[in-house]
């Protein structure tokens, strides 16, 4: 056993410095495996979360794409359990064998496995008199962490999915991530914001904020604990949208240097890799990128990836595949109330399905495991 | 214009009301307006042609119009002014549920913002949003109400009145006195979910020449009606919350005639409104805490006068303001509290001249000039504000058998604003053209009528916050209509009157001013969007006297609409059906009058719909319908009279959406007591 475990530490370490996707082994945060176990991580799948569109009165719900062949199947949650996951879900975490979901307009968590989507549990919100519209989740160490856009955090259990803390943060907090046994939230006040909350997580206290530049949206950590934050920029006079780039956080002296322009972006879970969309308002011509986040100074890489209207990015920690999905055009605008689509391609850029989604499939995320040798 | 209204109750004395204007029909002025019907004047025949004389006088109209007239609302049932207006062909109503809640009218999907909303002579404006709520009018407040597609008949209007694709128009008329010099009537109504609505009107001759109407109105509801919620297999009956609603309303109406060829209006008018909005149903979130309140007061004169040479000369002036507070109270919003407040002020004045050299022309010039002003926190400007200058000519040729007339409309609206950029001025001439033929008098008549006609950018549209657009082009519409009506009427058994009508139109809608996401953030308006419209519209009034004692009055609306959006031929969803448009609509009323008791039974329902541009499974709205019935009693004693109504609404209960995820009410009743001294 002993010899095994070092033979696949030295493994990882080789595969880290190769940089090389497929084999890299990755210790996906929050999977609920033992310490004492090193496995082999497989990924099975896509997940997408479509946001539905209230004013059009559609709901939100599933799309899966199995890799077996790249089946597609949409409308995952309200199949399986006859009822809808409700209004705006907004963002997802699969944690340990269950997928959290943050539903905005509805005002719930909801709790479903992840290979059936059979509702575990439902935490309606509706009422609290004071937390309220959960926007994203994170899980770490069995607790799954809810930002709100109420101005806070909260802490559940996911024993028995109660809530077990709450922390004020600032206003209309977004797309959180976990570093170092930190929670960073970041403070987007609907646009005017220019804060990051730093929350420690065994004590579940705030411990400062961070000075960041206009309009932060999404937090990523990357496989070293560097931090990094997404921020929209903010719009000149004739509406063009300026600024929006992701940053590095120095969490020592608190400064940040910008590493990419971008309006989305994603580093999947455990790498050293950034994934960008720059597609500002007012700009001509819509560009996708990589970087090598462990080469500094940052080198930004194009990728010969296509879409109408880009609205989300994220690749595969275990695979590479990059998945950009999109919207359909309606009227010569992108479409917010008629299903989109997601292209997914292999590491090299090369496109190897589009599958069809639901209405507003923002959220991506990957079914990865660890299945032991 | 002119009318003449009539009423009979059965087993009561005739009350006939006959209004100034009519009584001015031997003037050449007013006779030429309506192709004079000389039945009126005889006083024998008012008995007999009475109610179905008023709707005669449509027959003559260049462009296709209903009419509906207080007795017409008793017969078929009508409770309010949205349910009057889906009685009628052509019309979609957008609904947003219960007593008091938001109610907006587009006819032939030309949209809410092509309809205009004329009370009493001048123009109802709204700078904000460009369109009307009706749930702030009661049908007790006006004599009749017409909707007009295209240009009214009565050539002698203001310039504004010309501006609109359809026009709604809301009339009352000077109160009629007999031997005792006023007049009081009191009503109360109450109703399903806590609904109170007690009124009075009080109307007094003030000398010769003067008198007045004072009303007052207040209303008040709860609205907490159950609903059936479908959450795919969990169906369950919840509770409509957040839906109370309180208003009140005042006005004086002042009338001065010191010639028959001289009148004088003046109104001032009060109404203040509080509510609760519901919000769409939201699975497993029920709370919704936004809340709204508006005032508006506003005064009108109207001013008219015959003078030498065949000339005649009217005034009119408006002062408006009107204020709304929108409120949301929510854990996000700093403070928990979002307010937004929008006060806007218009005043208006117009002068108008009409020239009849001869019984068979008359040529009127009217010039319209309104400055309007915005002052609100959810835009980003300053008190932008808008000069509108509306100049139009109008000429009829009218013989027994022909009726022509052509219109042509200059309009030149320029901006600004205290503090930023005004939105693009703009300037557009708007013909339009109307034929009618009528071979046999009163019988039969044949029409056909075209109208090029825009509306301009709402204050929202090109200064909200992020999303308005300065550059905006004015939406245009352009609307032809052609159709026919023919009237039938035998004396001897049964006494018969039967009315068919029927219009077919093509109405093309360009730089339709739509919100279109830029980013998922962004959504900007722009003048995209292209919709073609052609429909039909039928309706059939049937009156039969079976007996001395019986009755029965039948009337059916039909509308066929085949509204698509045409904007971009290359897109999957082409020639879809826009939104919110049913392809067919319709509705019908049985009234049984009987000296003891009249009863009335009555339907609307609608097809299919889509909540999106896109007709896709997921933004489906089934087909509907609503039944009611109502019954009614009068006494009369001694020149008191009282009247005893009870309404059941959506009889059979059904749970249908107008508007998506805003439910209706299920069966609901109403009592009202009206009291005529």
């Amino acid at each position: 056993m002993k010899h095994l475990k070092l033979f696949v530490m030295a493994l990882a370490a080789v595969s880290l410095a190769a940089c090389d996707d497929e084999e890299e082994i990755a210790n996906g945060g929050g999977t609920g495996n033992g310490p004492d176990v090193e496995a082999t991580p497989v990924s099975t799948g896509v997940l997408i979360l479509n946001n539905g569109s209230q004013g059009a009165g559609i709901d939100g719900d599933f799309t899966t794409v199995d890799y077996n062949g790249f089946v597609a199947a949409t409308g995952r949650f309200a199949g399986k359990n006859a009822r809808s996951l409700g209004q705006t879900p907004n963002h997802s975490c699969i944690y340990g064998q269950k997928i959290y979901t943050a539903v905005t307009a509805s005002n719930t968590i909801e709790i479903c496995a992840k290979d059936d989507f059979t509702s575990v549990y439902q935490i309606a919100l509706a009422g609290h008199a004071t937390i309220g519209q959960p926007r994203d989740v994170v899980g770490k160490d069995g607790y799954v962490y809810v930002s709100l856009y109420s101005g806070h955090v909260c802490k559940i259990d996911t024993a028995d999915f109660r809530i077990v803390g709450t922390v004020a943060v600032g206003s209309y907090p977004e797309k959180m991530a976990v570093a170092d046994n930190k929670l960073y939230v970041p403070n987007s006040d609907y646009g005017n914001g220019t804060t990051v909350s730093e929350i420690d997580l065994a004590t579940f206290t705030k411990t400062r904020d961070i000075t960041v530049p206009a309009n932060p949206v999404q937090m990523e950590a990357d496989a070293r604990g560097n931090v990094y934050v997404l921020c929209s920029g903010t719009y000149d006079a004739q509406w063009n949208q300026v600024g929006a780039a992701v940053h590095r956080l120095d969490l020592v002296n608190g400064n940040h240097v910008k590493v990419a322009d971008a309006t989305m972006a994603d580093i999947p879970e455990g790498t050293d890799k950034l994934y960008v969309v720059n597609a500002p308002y007012g700009a001509p011509t819509v560009s996708y990128a990589f970087v090598n986040l462990a080469e500094t100074p940052y080198h930004v890489t194009a990728l010969p990836l296509e879409a109408d209207s880009p609205a989300a990015i994220a690749a595969d920690p275990v695979k590479g595949y990059v998945v950009l999905t999109s919207y359909n055009m309606s009227g010569g605008f992108a479409s917010y109330s008629t299903p989109g689509y997601a292209h997914i391609y292999n590491a090299a850029g090369d496109l190897l399905k589009k599958v069809d989604t639901g209405v507003g499939p923002c959220g991506i995320f990957f079914f990865t495991s660890h299945v032991n040798q | 214009m002119s009318w003449a209204c009539f009423s009979v109750k059965p087993g009561a004395t005739v009350r006939a009301k006959i209004c100034l204007y009519a009584a001015c029909m031997s003037f050449p002025v007013c006779a030429q307006e309506e192709g004079a019907d000389s039945l009126h004047l005889n006083g024998k025949q008012m008995h007999t042609v009475e109610v179905q004389a008023d709707r005669l006088k449509w027959n003559n109209r260049t462009v296709a119009s209903q009419t509906l007239i207080k007795e017409d609302v008793e017969k078929q049932g009508i409770t309010d002014l949205a349910d009057a207006l889906r009685r009628m062909s052509g019309t979609t109503v957008r609904d947003y549920g219960g007593a008091g809640g938001m109610k907006t009218l587009s006819v032939r999907s030309m949209g809410a913002t092509h309809t205009a909303v004329v009370y009493d002579g001048m123009a109802v404006t709204d700078c904000e949003s460009g369109q009307i709520d009706l749930s702030r009018f009661s049908l007790e407040q006006v004599d009749r109400l017409t909707l007009v597609v295209g240009d009214n008949a009565d050539i002698f209007v203001p310039a504004r009145n010309l501006a609109s694709a359809a026009t709604l128009y809301l009339g009352s008329e000077a109160p009629f006195f007999r031997e005792k010099g006023n007049h009081t009537e009191m009503r109360l109504s109450s109703g399903s979910f806590g609904y109170v609505n007690p009124r009075l009107k009080l109307e007094q001759r003030l000398g010769t020449s003067w008198s007045m109407r004072l009303q007052a109105d207040y209303m008040r509801a709860d609205n907490r009606y159950p609903f059936t919620l479908t959450n795919h297999s969990l169906v369950t009956t919840e509770k409509r919350t957040n839906n109370a609603v309180e208003s009140g309303m005042a006005e004086l109406n002042v009338y001065y005639r010191p010639a028959s060829a001289t009148r004088f209006q003046g109104k001032a008018y009060f109404y203040d409104n509080r509510k609760d909005l519901p919000g769409p149903v939201v699975y497993y979130n029920p709370e919704n805490n936004e809340s709204q309140h508006f005032r508006n007061a506003f005064g009108q004169i109207h001013f008219r006068t015959a003078l030498s040479g065949g000339l005649s000369f009217q005034a009119h002036a408006k002062g408006n303001y009107a204020e709304t507070h929108y409120r949301d109270r929510g854990l996000q919003y700093p403070g928990h509290v979002k307010r937004n407040v929008y006060r806007q002020q218009e005043h208006y004045a117009s002068a108008s001249v009409l020239y009849v050299p001869m019984s068979i022309l008359s040529v009127s010039f009217s010039s319209d000039y309104a400055y309007t002003m915005l002052s609100s926190n959810a835009i980003d400007v300053r008190r932008p504000w808008r000069h509108t200058m509306l100049e139009s000519i109008a000429v009829k040729l009218g013989t027994d058998v022909f009726t022509t007339t052509a219109t042509l409309l200059a309009a030149i609206y320029k901006h600004g604003a205290e503090e930023g950029h005004g939105a693009s001025d703009a300037r557009r001439l708007s013909p339009s053209l109307a034929f009618a033929w009528h071979p046999v008098h009163g019988r039969f008549s044949l029409r056909a009528s075209y109208k090029d006609i825009f509306r301009m950018p709402t204050f929202t549209d090109n200064y909200y916050t992020w999303m308005g657009n300065r550059n905006l082009r004015p939406e245009k519409a352009r609307q032809l209509n052609v159709g026919a009506t023919v009237t039938g009427v035998r004396e001897g058994r049964m006494r018969p009157r039967v009315e068919v009508r029927t219009d077919i139109y093509y109405n093309k809608v360009r730089d339709k001013i739509v919100a279109m996401p830029m980013n998922m953030f962004f959504w900007n308006m722009v003048n995209v969007g292209k919709v073609d419209i052609m429909g039909t519209d039928a309706g059939v009034s049937l009156s039969l006297q079976p007996s001395g004692w019986l009755r029965t009055e039948l009337t059916a609306n039909y509308t066929y609409q085949y509204a698509v959006n045409v904007t971009s031929p290359s897109e999957k969803y082409y020639k879809d059906q826009i939104a919110y448009t049913p392809r067919h609509s319709g509705g019908g009323s049985l009234a049984l009058l009987t000296p003891w008791m009249n009863v009335s039974i009555h339907g609307t329902g609608m097809s299919r719909r889509y909540s999106t541009n896109e007709n896709m499974d997921i933004t489906r709205l089934d087909a509907h319908h609503e039944l009611g019935i109502a019954a009614w009693r009068e006494f009369g004693w001694d020149g008191i009279g009282l009247t005893l109504r009870a309404d059941v609404l959506n009889l059979t209960n059904e749970q249908y959406d107008v508007v998506r995820l805003y439910p209706m009410p299920g069966r609901s009743w109403k009592m009202t007591l009206i009291l005529n001294i």
